[in-house]
């Protein structure tokens, strides 16, 4: 459990976040805080949240919780932990050349990634962009297999 | 390589287009057959070409050409509000007014002259000018019609020389008022007459005897530099010219004297304006002068736009909108609405294609299925009056088909049975004995029960019972509750119940959805 990010459980938190969240990145983690991956994830955005929050806030969605069911089935999250950012309650999508676009699957490597990635959104969003290419190498970012959800 | 590409590039009839497929001796010679011409260097769009004569109506070169004379012609719009206005050139603010001529590819410095872009004006208006003016147009193909906007006419540059010649007059007129260096009007370009400035200099009236008169009595070496003497001369003639360029000076000289660290002129005393008052309509008054840095003009402009928050970022719309509705909320005008529980960020889903309000749609109608879905299976199946036909062929005897729902857990023989046909009731012998029979015969009704082996096979091991008349709901009730019971059974699971009165089909019902509720799903 991270102390210093927000955690939210219910619909109308999250909700609230996305809509003041004004002209800044929004990263919304789901997972569960005692997953081993999603407390190294977790770890790391509690490091960096400070040094984006000029254009960015970070909160925690905890994927247990009833209420936000809704949004863990509008979201499409069947692995944990995923990040998905949005701006201005608009949903930003990054093509890291996996098979999910629309949200970060896995933990970061290092603190720097991470601003990285929060960087290349906030860049493409006041352009204009609804997608942005994810500037991180190949071999940083965690590898999945994305399969049919009735399979 | 580079060469052989840009010969293909610019040659849209050679034969191949394909770089790189023919060898390169052919390449070259084709393109010494096609354009025949070394290279020359274009000074609009800044690049060596081989394509001679052609590159001058090339699109690229059309929009270099048009952005070039558009900025020059920038330029010359200052030169020419000077030359509708001549005014005085201050020397130290010569440096900015050069410029370079595109044309002549000659910079052209006010370096002595007395008046404001003077020698630009010269320069414009020369017949060499022209000359390079023509040949440039010729050769980037410029359009020979533009010619006179990049030029000054000579009726233009007389009427010039005329009011430039008026302003010496009156300038070497007041100066021989006052005892003072020569120097023209010391006029600033950068000065411009500025309504708001008359106004003060006005006000200030007043104030500039007393100037002359200590200029006439006390030091000059409380003057740092050269100009507070070019100034005053000035300011004793200002309230008495009534032209543009006095008022200019004296605005200038008002601001001057204020600007000044020494208290001689312009203190609280004497009821000169405050220095800071004065200081910021100087900033002002740089701010609205069209001057030749155009860097600085420029410069400040990227400043304020940068400030602004890009307005097609993405959800911009959106932003502002909620923007002054918080601000509105900070305020308790509005009161802070609640967002509805259905509202749905804009997302892009997974495994939907289509825009987003189409996957939002569709996520909607998801929910709602699976809404219907959980409705459904608590309510029990369709409770409707069947008799089978082949129950009815059976012996001639009046049969009443019970259907019964049943979750319990299936068994192999079960399964089997159901596969068969489901509109049988299962009941194991041994159970028909003691309590159903006991029960039957307590209510009224028919009731067949009957064991099936096999598929389409009926083995009418039970009995007929004849309890008279119609199934009664408790009789009903109890045969069901026995044949739960007892779990070894292994009843078929999907029997179902039928019952003819809609009385008994209510009880029926509600035995079902009971039985949903304790035994759980299969």
């Amino acid at each position: 459990m991270s102390y210093v990010l927000t955690t939210l459980t219910k619909k109308r938190e999250v909700d609230s976040v996305i809509r003041d969240t004004i002209d800044k990145v929004l990263v919304l983690r789901f997972g569960r805080a005692s997953d081993a991956e999603c407390m190294q994830l977790d770890d790391i955005l509690a490091k960096s949240a400070r040094e984006v929050s000029k254009f960015a806030t970070v909160a925690l969605v905890d994927i247990d919780s009833e209420d936000v069911q809704v949004y863990v089935k509008y979201f499409d999250i069947t692995l944990t932990p995923s990040s998905v950012f949005f701006f201005n309650a608009h949903h930003m999508k990054m093509d890291c050349g996996t098979a999910d676009h629309t949200k970060w699957i896995g933990a970061f490597r290092r603190k720097q990634d991470f601003i990285d990635v929060v960087e290349a959104n906030y860049r493409g969003a006041m352009k204009g962009k609804l997608i942005v290419n994810c500037p991180l190498p190949p071999e940083r970012i965690p590898r999945y297999q994305l399969l049919y959800k009735d399979m | 390589m580079a060469e052989n590409w840009r010969g293909e590039c610019s040659n849209p009839n050679a034969k191949t287009l394909v770089p790189g497929k023919q060898d390169d001796s052919s390449k070259k010679n084709k393109k010494k057959k096609e354009t025949g011409s070394q290279f020359e260097f274009c000074t609009v769009c800044n690049l060596n070409h081989d394509q001679g004569q052609r590159h001058k109506y090339f699109p690229s070169h059309k929009k270099s050409l048009s952005a070039c004379l558009s900025r020059f012609e920038s330029k010359l719009a200052d030169v020419r509000f000077f030359l509708r206005n001549p005014a005085a050139l201050r020397p130290e603010h010569a440096s900015r007014n050069r410029f370079w001529c595109i044309f002549c590819d000659v910079d052209v410095e006010e370096l002595g002259s007395s008046f404001a872009c003077s020698n630009a004006i010269n320069h414009l208006s020369s017949v060499d000018h022209l000359k390079s003016l023509k040949h440039f147009m010729w050769k980037y193909g410029g359009g020979m019609d533009r010619l006179d906007s990049f030029r000054i006419l000579d009726a233009d540059v007389t009427k010039w020389r005329k009011k430039c010649a008026t302003l010496k007059k009156e300038a070497a007129l007041s100066e021989d008022r006052c005892h003072g260096p020569l120097s023209g009007l010391s006029n600033d370009i950068h000065r411009e007459p500025n309504i708001g400035i008359v106004d003060h200099f006005e006000d200030n009236y007043t104030v500039y005897p007393l100037k002359s008169s200590i200029l006439n009595g006390v030091t000059p070496l409380q003057y740092n530099t050269n100009e507070q003497q070019i100034l005053y001369p000035e300011i004793a003639g200002g309230p008495n010219a009534g032209s543009l360029p006095t008022k200019l000076v004296s605005s200038n000289a008002s601001l001057h004297s204020a600007d000044d660290s020494n208290g001689v002129e312009g203190n609280v005393h004497s009821g000169a304006a405050p220095p800071w008052l004065d200081s910021s309509e100087h900033s002002l008054v740089d701010y609205n002068i069209k001057s030749f840095s155009v860097n600085v003009a420029s410069h400040s402009n990227k400043l304020e736009k940068s400030r602004k928050l890009n307005p097609k970022r993405v959800g911009a719309a959106w932003a502002e909108k909620r923007k002054i509705e918080m601000e509105l909320e900070k305020r308790g005008e509005i009161a802070k609405k609640e967002c509805d529980s259905g509202w749905l960020p804009n997302f892009g889903r997974v495994w939907q294609s289509g825009s987003r309000k189409e996957s939002r749609r569709e996520f909607e109608m998801e929910k709602q299925t699976l809404l219907k879905k959980e409705t459904e299976s608590e309510i029990s199946k369709e409770i409707q009056p069947y008799i089978s036909k082949r129950i009815a062929c059976f012996a001639g005897v009046r049969y009443l088909t019970l259907w019964i729902r049943v979750l319990l857990e299936s068994g192999d023989i079960a399964l089997s049975l159901m596969e068969s046909s489901s509109n049988m009731v299962v009941v194991p012998p041994a159970l028909i004995d003691e309590r159903i029979r006991a029960a039957v015969l307590a209510g009224r009704g028919e009731i067949l029960f009957c064991v099936m082996l096999a598929r389409n096979t009926v083995q009418a091991k039970g009995e007929v019972l004849h309890a008279g008349g119609r199934v009664g709901e408790e009789v009903l009730m109890a045969i069901l509750r026995s044949l739960m019971i007892d779990r070894h059974a292994r009843i078929n699971t999907r029997a179902v119940a039928v019952c003819p009165a809609p009385a008994a089909a209510a009880a029926w019902a509600k035995f079902g959805r009971k039985k949903m509720a304790m035994g759980g799903q299969r």
